[in-house]
Protein backbone atom coordinates (compact mmCIF):
# COMPACT_ATOMS: atom_id res chain seq x y z
CA UNK A 1 0.00 0.00 0.00
CA UNK A 2 1.17 3.47 -0.71
CA UNK A 3 1.38 4.77 2.81
CA UNK A 4 4.64 6.57 2.94
CA UNK A 5 4.56 8.48 6.16
CA UNK A 6 4.08 6.65 9.41
CA UNK A 7 2.29 8.86 11.85
CA UNK A 8 4.89 9.96 14.35
CA UNK A 9 4.10 9.92 18.02
CA UNK A 10 6.81 12.48 18.62
CA UNK A 11 5.86 16.10 19.10
CA UNK A 12 7.80 19.07 17.74
CA UNK A 13 10.29 20.37 20.24
CA UNK A 14 8.63 23.75 20.31
CA UNK A 15 9.98 24.81 23.68
CA UNK A 16 13.58 23.81 23.37
CA UNK A 17 14.60 24.33 19.75
CA UNK A 18 13.76 27.94 18.78
CA UNK A 19 16.80 29.30 20.53
CA UNK A 20 18.99 27.00 18.46
CA UNK A 21 17.16 27.49 15.16
CA UNK A 22 15.87 31.02 14.68
CA UNK A 23 13.48 30.03 11.86
CA UNK A 24 12.04 27.05 13.66
CA UNK A 25 8.90 28.73 15.04
CA UNK A 26 8.20 30.22 11.64
CA UNK A 27 8.59 26.74 10.11
CA UNK A 28 6.04 25.27 12.52
CA UNK A 29 3.55 28.09 11.96
CA UNK A 30 3.81 27.94 8.20
CA UNK A 31 3.19 24.21 8.21
CA UNK A 32 0.32 24.50 10.65
CA UNK A 33 -1.34 27.16 8.48
CA UNK A 34 -0.94 25.03 5.34
CA UNK A 35 -2.33 22.01 7.17
CA UNK A 36 -5.34 23.95 8.46
CA UNK A 37 -6.18 25.05 4.91
CA UNK A 38 -5.78 21.71 3.11
CA UNK A 39 -6.24 18.86 5.58
CA UNK A 40 -9.91 18.50 4.60
CA UNK A 41 -9.00 18.11 0.96
CA UNK A 42 -6.36 15.40 1.47
CA UNK A 43 -7.04 13.91 4.91
CA UNK A 44 -5.10 10.71 4.20
CA UNK A 45 -2.09 12.45 2.76
CA UNK A 46 -1.77 15.36 5.16
CA UNK A 47 -2.07 13.41 8.39
CA UNK A 48 -0.38 16.07 10.47
CA UNK A 49 1.00 19.57 9.83
CA UNK A 50 4.50 18.21 9.33
CA UNK A 51 3.95 15.46 6.74
CA UNK A 52 5.53 17.72 4.14
CA UNK A 53 8.92 19.35 4.31
CA UNK A 54 9.57 22.82 2.95
CA UNK A 55 9.60 22.85 -0.86
CA UNK A 56 12.98 22.11 -2.41
CA UNK A 57 14.36 23.78 -5.49
CA UNK A 58 15.35 21.95 -8.66
CA UNK A 59 17.35 23.63 -11.41
CA UNK A 60 15.93 23.44 -14.89
CA UNK A 61 19.18 21.92 -16.15
CA UNK A 62 18.86 19.11 -13.57
CA UNK A 63 15.21 18.64 -14.42
CA UNK A 64 16.06 18.15 -18.09
CA UNK A 65 18.72 15.58 -17.18
CA UNK A 66 16.18 13.80 -15.05
CA UNK A 67 13.71 13.75 -17.96
CA UNK A 68 16.37 12.12 -20.10
CA UNK A 69 17.39 9.61 -17.39
CA UNK A 70 13.80 8.60 -16.69
CA UNK A 71 13.01 8.25 -20.37
CA UNK A 72 16.05 6.04 -20.92
CA UNK A 73 15.33 3.81 -17.92
CA UNK A 74 11.73 3.45 -19.06
CA UNK A 75 12.92 2.45 -22.54
CA UNK A 76 14.92 -0.39 -20.94
CA UNK A 77 11.83 -1.51 -19.06
CA UNK A 78 9.81 -1.43 -22.27
CA UNK A 79 12.35 -3.76 -23.85
CA UNK A 80 12.39 -6.14 -20.89
CA UNK A 81 8.58 -6.10 -20.91
CA UNK A 82 8.67 -7.39 -24.48
CA UNK A 83 11.25 -10.02 -23.49
CA UNK A 84 9.28 -11.26 -20.48
CA UNK A 85 6.11 -11.63 -22.55
CA UNK A 86 7.93 -14.21 -24.67
CA UNK A 87 9.52 -15.96 -21.69
CA UNK A 88 8.49 -19.41 -20.38
CA UNK A 89 6.75 -19.98 -17.07
CA UNK A 90 9.95 -21.34 -15.45
CA UNK A 91 11.65 -17.98 -15.84
CA UNK A 92 8.86 -16.21 -13.94
CA UNK A 93 9.10 -18.86 -11.24
CA UNK A 94 12.86 -18.50 -11.05
CA UNK A 95 12.47 -14.74 -10.78
CA UNK A 96 10.31 -15.30 -7.71
CA UNK A 97 7.07 -13.93 -9.19
CA UNK A 98 4.13 -15.34 -7.17
CA UNK A 99 1.94 -17.89 -8.97
CA UNK A 100 -1.19 -15.72 -8.81
CA UNK A 101 0.64 -12.76 -10.35
CA UNK A 102 2.00 -14.98 -13.16
CA UNK A 103 -1.50 -16.35 -13.77
CA UNK A 104 -3.21 -12.95 -13.91
CA UNK A 105 -0.41 -11.36 -15.92
CA UNK A 106 -1.25 -13.72 -18.81
CA UNK A 107 -4.54 -11.84 -19.38
CA UNK A 108 -4.53 -9.87 -22.59
CA UNK A 109 -4.81 -6.32 -21.35
CA UNK A 110 -6.09 -3.38 -23.39
CA UNK A 111 -4.05 -0.93 -21.34
CA UNK A 112 -0.34 -0.15 -21.39
CA UNK A 113 1.68 -1.82 -18.65
CA UNK A 114 3.34 1.54 -18.10
CA UNK A 115 0.20 3.55 -17.44
CA UNK A 116 1.24 4.33 -13.88
CA UNK A 117 4.99 4.53 -13.60
CA UNK A 118 7.05 5.99 -10.81
CA UNK A 119 10.81 5.69 -10.87
CA UNK A 120 13.10 6.55 -7.96
CA UNK A 121 16.42 8.24 -8.65
CA UNK A 122 19.28 9.55 -6.55
CA UNK A 123 21.81 12.17 -7.47
CA UNK A 124 25.36 10.80 -7.68
CA UNK A 125 28.74 12.05 -8.93
CA UNK A 126 27.95 10.36 -12.24
CA UNK A 127 24.53 12.03 -12.60
CA UNK A 128 21.11 10.61 -11.77
CA UNK A 129 21.13 6.94 -10.75
CA UNK A 130 18.01 4.82 -10.87
CA UNK A 131 17.17 3.01 -7.63
CA UNK A 132 13.92 1.21 -8.24
CA UNK A 133 10.59 1.29 -10.00
CA UNK A 134 6.96 1.29 -8.93
CA UNK A 135 4.56 0.15 -11.64
CA UNK A 136 1.92 -1.77 -9.71
CA UNK A 137 0.47 0.82 -7.35
CA UNK A 138 2.95 3.64 -7.50
CA UNK A 139 1.54 6.07 -4.94
CA UNK A 140 2.63 9.71 -4.51
CA UNK A 141 0.19 10.85 -7.20
CA UNK A 142 -1.55 13.33 -4.90
CA UNK A 143 1.73 14.68 -3.52
CA UNK A 144 3.33 14.98 -6.96
CA UNK A 145 0.48 16.62 -8.80
CA UNK A 146 -2.21 18.11 -6.56
CA UNK A 147 -0.18 19.16 -3.53
CA UNK A 148 2.87 20.28 -5.47
CA UNK A 149 0.67 22.56 -7.57
CA UNK A 150 -0.86 24.16 -4.47
CA UNK A 151 2.52 24.59 -2.76
CA UNK A 152 4.13 26.17 -5.83
CA UNK A 153 1.16 28.48 -6.25
CA UNK A 154 1.35 29.57 -2.60
CA UNK A 155 5.04 30.40 -2.79
CA UNK A 156 4.71 31.90 -6.28
CA UNK A 157 7.25 29.58 -7.89
CA UNK A 158 7.16 27.57 -11.10
CA UNK A 159 5.69 24.07 -10.77
CA UNK A 160 7.85 21.58 -12.73
CA UNK A 161 4.94 19.13 -12.73
CA UNK A 162 2.44 21.42 -14.34
CA UNK A 163 2.73 20.01 -17.86
CA UNK A 164 2.43 16.45 -16.57
CA UNK A 165 -0.51 17.41 -14.41
CA UNK A 166 -2.28 18.77 -17.50
CA UNK A 167 -1.45 15.64 -19.52
CA UNK A 168 -2.52 13.15 -16.85
CA UNK A 169 -6.32 13.33 -17.51
CA UNK A 170 -5.68 12.54 -21.15
CA UNK A 171 -3.39 9.63 -20.25
CA UNK A 172 -5.94 8.11 -17.89
CA UNK A 173 -8.84 8.74 -20.26
CA UNK A 174 -7.05 6.93 -23.06
CA UNK A 175 -6.60 3.93 -20.78
CA UNK A 176 -10.30 3.90 -19.94
CA UNK A 177 -11.25 4.38 -23.60
CA UNK A 178 -9.05 1.44 -24.50
CA UNK A 179 -10.61 -0.70 -21.80
CA UNK A 180 -14.09 0.29 -23.03
CA UNK A 181 -13.25 -0.74 -26.58
CA UNK A 182 -11.87 -4.03 -25.28
CA UNK A 183 -15.20 -4.68 -23.56
CA UNK A 184 -17.11 -3.69 -26.69
CA UNK A 185 -18.68 -0.65 -25.07
CA UNK A 186 -18.63 3.10 -25.49
CA UNK A 187 -16.72 5.08 -22.86
CA UNK A 188 -19.91 6.72 -21.57
CA UNK A 189 -21.51 3.29 -21.12
CA UNK A 190 -18.70 2.09 -18.87
CA UNK A 191 -18.88 2.25 -15.13
CA UNK A 192 -15.39 2.86 -13.78
CA UNK A 193 -14.91 1.91 -10.13
CA UNK A 194 -11.72 3.33 -8.65
CA UNK A 195 -11.11 1.07 -5.74
CA UNK A 196 -9.05 1.49 -2.57
CA UNK A 197 -8.99 -0.23 0.81
CA UNK A 198 -10.75 1.71 3.58
CA UNK A 199 -7.92 1.26 6.08
CA UNK A 200 -5.32 3.01 3.90
CA UNK A 201 -6.32 6.64 3.84
CA UNK A 202 -3.46 7.70 1.62
CA UNK A 203 -4.62 5.24 -1.05
CA UNK A 204 -8.12 6.66 -0.69
CA UNK A 205 -6.84 10.17 -1.41
CA UNK A 206 -5.05 8.81 -4.49
CA UNK A 207 -8.20 6.96 -5.65
CA UNK A 208 -10.30 10.10 -5.24
CA UNK A 209 -7.70 12.08 -7.14
CA UNK A 210 -7.99 9.57 -10.01
CA UNK A 211 -11.79 9.89 -9.91
CA UNK A 212 -11.59 13.71 -10.06
CA UNK A 213 -9.01 13.53 -12.84
CA UNK A 214 -11.16 11.16 -14.90
CA UNK A 215 -14.27 13.23 -14.30
CA UNK A 216 -12.48 16.31 -15.60
CA UNK A 217 -12.50 14.63 -19.00
CA UNK A 218 -15.76 14.22 -20.85
CA UNK A 219 -17.87 11.07 -20.78
CA UNK A 220 -16.19 9.07 -18.03
CA UNK A 221 -18.51 7.69 -15.38
CA UNK A 222 -15.93 7.19 -12.62
CA UNK A 223 -16.52 6.93 -8.91
CA UNK A 224 -14.73 5.76 -5.80
CA UNK A 225 -15.52 2.39 -4.26
CA UNK A 226 -14.07 0.75 -1.17
CA UNK A 227 -12.35 -2.56 -1.72
CA UNK A 228 -14.44 -4.07 1.09
CA UNK A 229 -17.67 -3.10 -0.69
CA UNK A 230 -16.92 -5.04 -3.85
CA UNK A 231 -18.97 -8.14 -4.56
CA UNK A 232 -18.71 -10.62 -7.40
CA UNK A 233 -20.44 -13.43 -9.24
CA UNK A 234 -19.65 -15.40 -12.39
CA UNK A 235 -20.79 -12.47 -14.55
CA UNK A 236 -18.87 -9.62 -13.01
CA UNK A 237 -17.86 -7.40 -10.11
CA UNK A 238 -20.38 -5.10 -8.41
CA UNK A 239 -20.40 -2.04 -6.17
CA UNK A 240 -22.35 -1.45 -2.93
CA UNK A 241 -25.57 -0.78 -4.86
CA UNK A 242 -25.21 -3.94 -6.91
CA UNK A 243 -24.26 -1.98 -10.01
CA UNK A 244 -21.92 -3.86 -12.34
CA UNK A 245 -18.45 -2.36 -12.63
CA UNK A 246 -16.99 -2.52 -16.13
CA UNK A 247 -13.54 -1.15 -15.43
CA UNK A 248 -11.95 -1.77 -12.07
CA UNK A 249 -9.23 0.80 -11.46
CA UNK A 250 -7.27 -0.72 -8.62
CA UNK A 251 -5.52 1.53 -6.14
CA UNK A 252 -4.08 -1.49 -4.43
CA UNK A 253 -1.17 -3.90 -5.01
CA UNK A 254 -2.17 -6.90 -7.12
CA UNK A 255 -0.81 -9.43 -4.63
CA UNK A 256 -2.98 -8.02 -1.86
CA UNK A 257 -5.90 -8.01 -4.25
CA UNK A 258 -5.34 -11.72 -4.88
CA UNK A 259 -4.81 -12.48 -1.22
CA UNK A 260 -8.09 -10.92 -0.10
CA UNK A 261 -10.25 -11.88 -3.10
CA UNK A 262 -13.73 -10.44 -3.68
CA UNK A 263 -16.66 -11.98 -1.74
CA UNK A 264 -19.47 -13.51 -3.77
CA UNK A 265 -22.77 -11.60 -3.81
CA UNK A 266 -24.92 -14.32 -2.35
CA UNK A 267 -22.25 -16.25 -0.47
CA UNK A 268 -20.03 -13.66 1.25
CA UNK A 269 -17.96 -16.34 2.97
CA UNK A 270 -16.67 -17.49 -0.44
CA UNK A 271 -14.41 -15.22 -2.45
CA UNK A 272 -13.66 -14.78 -6.11
CA UNK A 273 -10.04 -15.81 -6.43
CA UNK A 274 -7.41 -14.88 -9.00
CA UNK A 275 -8.37 -17.71 -11.38
CA UNK A 276 -11.98 -16.53 -11.51
CA UNK A 277 -10.82 -12.93 -11.83
CA UNK A 278 -8.70 -14.07 -14.78
CA UNK A 279 -11.77 -15.72 -16.33
CA UNK A 280 -13.82 -12.52 -16.00
CA UNK A 281 -11.04 -10.60 -17.72
CA UNK A 282 -10.50 -13.09 -20.55
CA UNK A 283 -14.27 -13.27 -21.17
CA UNK A 284 -14.21 -9.46 -21.39
CA UNK A 285 -16.73 -9.05 -18.61
CA UNK A 286 -14.30 -6.90 -16.67
CA UNK A 287 -11.20 -4.85 -17.44
CA UNK A 288 -8.64 -4.15 -14.75
CA UNK A 289 -6.51 -1.02 -14.67
CA UNK A 290 -3.60 -1.01 -13.73
CA UNK A 291 -2.56 -4.14 -15.64
CA UNK A 292 -1.52 -7.30 -13.84
CA UNK A 293 1.75 -7.33 -15.77
CA UNK A 294 2.72 -4.12 -13.99
CA UNK A 295 3.11 -6.28 -10.87
CA UNK A 296 5.59 -8.52 -12.72
CA UNK A 297 7.64 -5.55 -13.85
CA UNK A 298 7.75 -4.13 -10.34
CA UNK A 299 9.67 -7.14 -9.00
CA UNK A 300 13.25 -6.26 -8.06
CA UNK A 301 14.25 -9.45 -9.89
CA UNK A 302 13.60 -7.64 -13.16
CA UNK A 303 16.47 -5.27 -12.36
CA UNK A 304 18.74 -8.27 -11.79
CA UNK A 305 17.47 -9.82 -15.04
CA UNK A 306 18.29 -6.64 -16.97
CA UNK A 307 21.86 -6.76 -15.58
CA UNK A 308 22.20 -10.47 -16.33
CA UNK A 309 21.16 -9.94 -19.97
CA UNK A 310 23.53 -6.98 -20.16
CA UNK A 311 26.49 -8.96 -18.75
CA UNK A 312 25.81 -11.93 -21.01
CA UNK A 313 25.37 -9.63 -24.03
CA UNK A 314 21.99 -11.19 -24.72
CA UNK A 315 18.90 -9.42 -26.02
CA UNK A 316 20.04 -5.86 -25.29
CA UNK A 317 22.03 -4.07 -27.99
CA UNK A 318 25.20 -2.02 -27.33
CA UNK A 319 23.25 1.25 -26.82
CA UNK A 320 20.92 -0.38 -24.33
CA UNK A 321 23.83 -1.93 -22.45
CA UNK A 322 25.40 1.51 -22.23
CA UNK A 323 22.17 2.85 -20.70
CA UNK A 324 22.07 -0.01 -18.19
CA UNK A 325 25.64 0.73 -17.06
CA UNK A 326 25.01 4.45 -16.92
CA UNK A 327 21.79 4.53 -14.95
CA UNK A 328 21.26 1.26 -13.10
CA UNK A 329 23.24 0.12 -10.07
CA UNK A 330 24.55 -3.44 -10.51
CA UNK A 331 21.98 -5.94 -9.28
CA UNK A 332 22.59 -9.67 -8.77
CA UNK A 333 20.50 -12.78 -8.17
CA UNK A 334 23.16 -14.30 -5.94
CA UNK A 335 25.11 -12.75 -3.13
CA UNK A 336 28.11 -10.90 -4.60
CA UNK A 337 31.54 -11.70 -3.12
CA UNK A 338 33.41 -8.81 -4.71
CA UNK A 339 31.40 -5.85 -3.38
CA UNK A 340 32.43 -4.16 -0.13
CA UNK A 341 28.93 -2.98 0.55
CA UNK A 342 25.63 -4.03 -0.98
CA UNK A 343 21.89 -3.81 -0.36
CA UNK A 344 19.68 -6.88 0.08
CA UNK A 345 16.16 -6.21 -1.24
CA UNK A 346 13.17 -8.56 -1.19
CA UNK A 347 11.48 -9.01 -4.60
CA UNK A 348 8.32 -7.24 -3.57
CA UNK A 349 9.47 -5.19 -0.62
CA UNK A 350 7.60 -1.93 -0.22
CA UNK A 351 8.18 1.05 2.05
CA UNK A 352 11.66 -0.30 2.74
CA UNK A 353 10.45 -3.53 4.33
CA UNK A 354 13.11 -6.23 4.66
CA UNK A 355 15.92 -4.10 3.20
CA UNK A 356 19.42 -4.56 4.69
CA UNK A 357 22.75 -2.95 3.92
CA UNK A 358 25.54 -5.53 4.31
CA UNK A 359 29.32 -5.28 4.18
CA UNK A 360 31.70 -7.81 2.61
CA UNK A 361 32.06 -9.74 5.88
CA UNK A 362 28.31 -10.18 6.15
CA UNK A 363 27.70 -7.62 8.89
CA UNK A 364 24.39 -5.81 8.70
CA UNK A 365 25.24 -2.11 8.63
CA UNK A 366 21.70 -0.76 8.23
CA UNK A 367 18.26 -2.31 8.24
CA UNK A 368 14.66 -1.14 8.29
CA UNK A 369 12.34 -1.76 11.18
CA UNK A 370 9.52 -2.89 8.87
CA UNK A 371 9.53 -6.69 8.69
CA UNK A 372 9.05 -8.64 5.51
CA UNK A 373 8.24 -12.23 4.63
CA UNK A 374 11.66 -13.86 5.11
CA UNK A 375 10.76 -16.66 2.65
CA UNK A 376 10.60 -14.18 -0.22
CA UNK A 377 13.58 -14.31 -2.57
CA UNK A 378 15.95 -11.34 -2.55
CA UNK A 379 18.22 -9.54 -4.98
CA UNK A 380 21.58 -7.97 -4.13
CA UNK A 381 22.22 -4.45 -5.31
CA UNK A 382 25.36 -2.35 -5.40
CA UNK A 383 25.19 0.25 -2.63
CA UNK A 384 24.62 3.79 -3.85
CA UNK A 385 25.32 6.57 -1.39
CA UNK A 386 22.22 8.74 -1.09
CA UNK A 387 23.17 12.41 -0.70
CA UNK A 388 22.26 14.07 2.62
CA UNK A 389 21.31 17.69 3.18
CA UNK A 390 20.77 19.57 6.44
CA UNK A 391 17.03 20.23 6.37
CA UNK A 392 14.56 21.85 8.72
CA UNK A 393 11.95 19.46 10.11
CA UNK A 394 9.48 19.61 12.98
CA UNK A 395 12.29 18.20 15.14
CA UNK A 396 14.77 20.91 14.19
CA UNK A 397 17.50 20.73 11.57
CA UNK A 398 18.31 17.16 10.55
CA UNK A 399 20.72 15.59 8.09
CA UNK A 400 18.29 13.93 5.66
CA UNK A 401 18.84 11.71 2.64
CA UNK A 402 16.94 12.77 -0.48
CA UNK A 403 15.48 10.48 -3.13
CA UNK A 404 13.78 11.88 -6.23
CA UNK A 405 10.55 10.22 -7.30
CA UNK A 406 9.60 10.62 -10.94
CA UNK A 407 6.04 10.01 -12.11
CA UNK A 408 6.08 9.43 -15.86
CA UNK A 409 3.22 10.74 -17.99
CA UNK A 410 4.71 11.51 -21.40
CA UNK A 411 8.13 12.11 -22.97
CA UNK A 412 8.72 15.58 -21.59
CA UNK A 413 5.89 15.51 -19.12
CA UNK A 414 6.77 14.00 -15.81
CA UNK A 415 5.99 14.85 -12.25
CA UNK A 416 8.66 14.92 -9.59
CA UNK A 417 8.82 15.16 -5.84
CA UNK A 418 11.43 14.46 -3.22
CA UNK A 419 11.23 12.03 -0.37
CA UNK A 420 13.59 12.61 2.51
CA UNK A 421 14.50 10.88 5.71
CA UNK A 422 17.12 9.06 7.70
CA UNK A 423 18.46 5.56 7.03
CA UNK A 424 16.75 3.41 4.41
CA UNK A 425 13.77 4.81 2.51
CA UNK A 426 10.67 3.73 4.37
CA UNK A 427 7.25 4.83 5.53
CA UNK A 428 8.67 7.32 8.00
CA UNK A 429 10.20 9.50 5.30
CA UNK A 430 8.83 12.95 4.55
CA UNK A 431 7.63 14.18 1.18
CA UNK A 432 9.11 17.44 -0.08
CA UNK A 433 7.37 19.38 -2.86
CA UNK A 434 9.62 20.83 -5.57
CA UNK A 435 9.77 24.05 -7.56
CA UNK A 436 11.90 25.15 -10.47
CA UNK A 437 14.62 27.46 -9.19
CA UNK A 438 15.48 29.14 -12.44
CA UNK A 439 12.15 29.43 -14.16
CA UNK A 440 12.16 32.84 -15.79
CA UNK A 441 8.45 33.18 -16.36
CA UNK A 442 5.51 33.74 -14.15
CA UNK A 443 3.81 30.63 -12.82
CA UNK A 444 0.45 31.51 -14.34
CA UNK A 445 1.85 31.81 -17.83
CA UNK A 446 0.68 28.91 -20.00
CA UNK A 447 3.12 26.30 -21.21
CA UNK A 448 4.43 27.47 -24.54
CA UNK A 449 5.97 25.77 -27.49
CA UNK A 450 9.44 26.87 -28.43
CA UNK A 451 11.71 25.83 -31.21
CA UNK B 1 27.72 -19.79 -5.82
CA UNK B 2 25.79 -17.94 -8.55
CA UNK B 3 23.40 -20.86 -8.70
CA UNK B 4 20.31 -18.84 -9.40
CA UNK B 5 22.07 -16.91 -12.11
CA UNK B 6 23.12 -20.16 -13.80
CA UNK B 7 19.58 -21.57 -13.66
CA UNK B 8 18.20 -18.38 -15.21
CA UNK B 9 20.81 -18.42 -17.98
CA UNK B 10 19.84 -22.02 -18.75
CA UNK B 11 16.17 -21.05 -19.09
CA UNK B 12 16.98 -18.03 -21.25
CA UNK B 13 19.28 -20.06 -23.46
CA UNK B 14 16.42 -22.43 -24.20
CA UNK B 15 14.22 -19.57 -25.39
CA UNK B 16 13.65 -19.05 -29.06
CA UNK B 17 16.53 -17.33 -30.82
CA UNK B 18 14.06 -14.87 -32.31
CA UNK B 19 13.12 -13.57 -28.88
CA UNK B 20 16.72 -12.96 -27.97
CA UNK B 21 17.61 -11.03 -31.09
CA UNK B 22 17.85 -7.35 -30.36
CA UNK B 23 15.10 -5.86 -32.45
CA UNK B 24 15.67 -2.61 -34.28
CA UNK B 25 12.03 -2.19 -35.14
CA UNK B 26 10.76 0.76 -33.10
CA UNK B 27 7.62 -0.11 -31.18
CA UNK B 28 5.41 2.41 -29.45
CA UNK B 29 7.54 4.61 -27.26
CA UNK B 30 10.46 2.22 -27.44
CA UNK B 31 12.89 4.54 -29.06
CA UNK B 32 15.12 6.20 -26.49
CA UNK B 33 16.39 9.69 -27.25
CA UNK B 34 19.93 9.07 -28.55
CA UNK B 35 22.91 9.98 -26.40
CA UNK B 36 24.87 11.43 -29.30
CA UNK B 37 23.63 13.40 -32.33
CA UNK B 38 22.16 10.84 -34.75
CA UNK B 39 23.32 12.90 -37.77
CA UNK B 40 26.29 15.23 -38.31
CA UNK B 41 25.87 18.96 -37.82
CA UNK B 42 24.73 20.40 -40.18
CA UNK B 43 22.61 17.45 -41.28
CA UNK B 44 22.71 16.27 -44.91
CA UNK B 45 20.35 18.27 -47.18
CA UNK B 46 17.78 15.45 -47.47
CA UNK B 47 17.45 15.25 -43.70
CA UNK B 48 17.36 19.04 -43.32
CA UNK B 49 14.52 19.15 -45.80
CA UNK B 50 12.66 16.30 -44.10
CA UNK B 51 13.06 17.94 -40.69
CA UNK B 52 11.74 21.26 -42.03
CA UNK B 53 8.69 19.53 -43.50
CA UNK B 54 7.96 17.61 -40.29
CA UNK B 55 8.26 20.77 -38.19
CA UNK B 56 6.09 22.65 -40.64
CA UNK B 57 3.34 20.05 -40.32
CA UNK B 58 3.49 20.11 -36.51
CA UNK B 59 3.54 23.93 -36.35
CA UNK B 60 0.26 24.07 -38.25
CA UNK B 61 -1.70 22.16 -35.63
CA UNK B 62 -2.96 23.61 -32.31
CA UNK B 63 -0.73 23.28 -29.24
CA UNK B 64 -2.87 20.57 -27.68
CA UNK B 65 -2.85 18.33 -30.76
CA UNK B 66 -0.39 15.79 -32.10
CA UNK B 67 0.10 13.83 -35.31
CA UNK B 68 1.05 10.29 -36.21
CA UNK B 69 3.75 9.73 -38.82
CA UNK B 70 1.05 8.74 -41.29
CA UNK B 71 -0.79 12.02 -40.69
CA UNK B 72 2.43 13.97 -41.15
CA UNK B 73 3.01 12.17 -44.45
CA UNK B 74 -0.54 13.00 -45.56
CA UNK B 75 0.01 16.68 -44.85
CA UNK B 76 3.47 16.83 -46.40
CA UNK B 77 3.32 14.63 -49.45
CA UNK B 78 6.90 15.66 -50.37
CA UNK B 79 8.04 13.52 -47.44
CA UNK B 80 6.97 10.37 -49.28
CA UNK B 81 10.05 10.77 -51.48
CA UNK B 82 12.32 10.56 -48.42
CA UNK B 83 13.74 7.11 -47.67
CA UNK B 84 12.56 5.28 -44.54
CA UNK B 85 16.02 5.47 -43.00
CA UNK B 86 16.32 9.23 -43.55
CA UNK B 87 12.86 9.72 -42.07
CA UNK B 88 13.90 7.71 -39.04
CA UNK B 89 17.08 9.79 -38.64
CA UNK B 90 15.16 13.04 -39.08
CA UNK B 91 12.76 12.11 -36.28
CA UNK B 92 15.63 11.06 -34.02
CA UNK B 93 17.54 14.27 -34.75
CA UNK B 94 14.51 16.44 -34.03
CA UNK B 95 13.95 14.57 -30.77
CA UNK B 96 17.64 14.79 -29.88
CA UNK B 97 17.50 18.59 -30.27
CA UNK B 98 14.26 18.75 -28.24
CA UNK B 99 12.33 20.17 -31.16
CA UNK B 100 9.66 17.48 -31.19
CA UNK B 101 8.61 14.78 -28.78
CA UNK B 102 6.70 11.55 -28.68
CA UNK B 103 3.46 11.92 -26.83
CA UNK B 104 0.46 10.04 -25.74
CA UNK B 105 -2.20 11.83 -27.74
CA UNK B 106 -4.46 14.82 -27.91
CA UNK B 107 -6.49 16.58 -25.32
CA UNK B 108 -9.40 16.19 -25.13
CA UNK B 109 -8.85 12.69 -26.47
CA UNK B 110 -10.69 11.41 -29.53
CA UNK B 111 -13.41 8.85 -28.96
CA UNK B 112 -11.41 6.10 -30.62
CA UNK B 113 -8.31 6.75 -28.56
CA UNK B 114 -6.37 3.63 -27.76
CA UNK B 115 -3.63 3.09 -25.20
CA UNK B 116 -2.53 -0.27 -26.50
CA UNK B 117 1.17 -0.86 -26.92
CA UNK B 118 0.63 -1.21 -30.64
CA UNK B 119 -0.78 2.29 -31.11
CA UNK B 120 1.05 4.41 -33.67
CA UNK B 121 3.51 6.80 -32.08
CA UNK B 122 2.33 10.40 -32.08
CA UNK B 123 4.50 13.48 -32.29
CA UNK B 124 4.14 17.12 -31.39
CA UNK B 125 6.41 20.10 -30.92
CA UNK B 126 8.47 19.87 -27.75
CA UNK B 127 6.86 21.71 -24.85
CA UNK B 128 9.00 23.76 -22.57
CA UNK B 129 8.03 24.67 -19.07
CA UNK B 130 7.99 28.38 -18.35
Amino acid sequence: MASYRVKSTREPRLNSVPTLYPNFTDYLWRHQRFYARYRERWPGTLCDPYDLLDPQQVKYHDFEKLVSAAHNVLSLYRRINQFLKSAPYQLYEELGIPAEVIYLSQCDSPVSDFLLTRLDFVRSDEGWKFLECNFDNPGLMVETFAINEVVCSEIGRCDPNRAASRALPNRLHRAIASAARHLGKRVDECRVGVCSPSNYKRDTDAARYVVDTLRSVRQVNAYHVWLEELRADEVGVYDWEDRKIDVLFRGYPLREFCRLGIPYKNRPNITLDYRQLHTLCTQRKLAIVNTAFAAVLESKAVQALIWLLCDEEMYFGPEDRQLVRRYMPRTFFDRPRHLEKFVVKPMYGCEGSGIRVIDSTGNVMERTIAKHDSRELCVYQQYIEIPSIATMTEFGIQELRFVMSVFMVNDSELGICYRAGEGITDASWWVAPVYLADCKNDLRRPIRKTL
Amino acid sequence: MDERRRRIITIISSMSALTLVHTLRPLYGLEPIPEVPPVPNPPPPTIQRAEALILDALKKIPEDKSLTMEEILTQQSALRAVSEQDMHLSILDLRFHSKIEECDGDFPPPEEACDHNGTATRFRLWRHIG
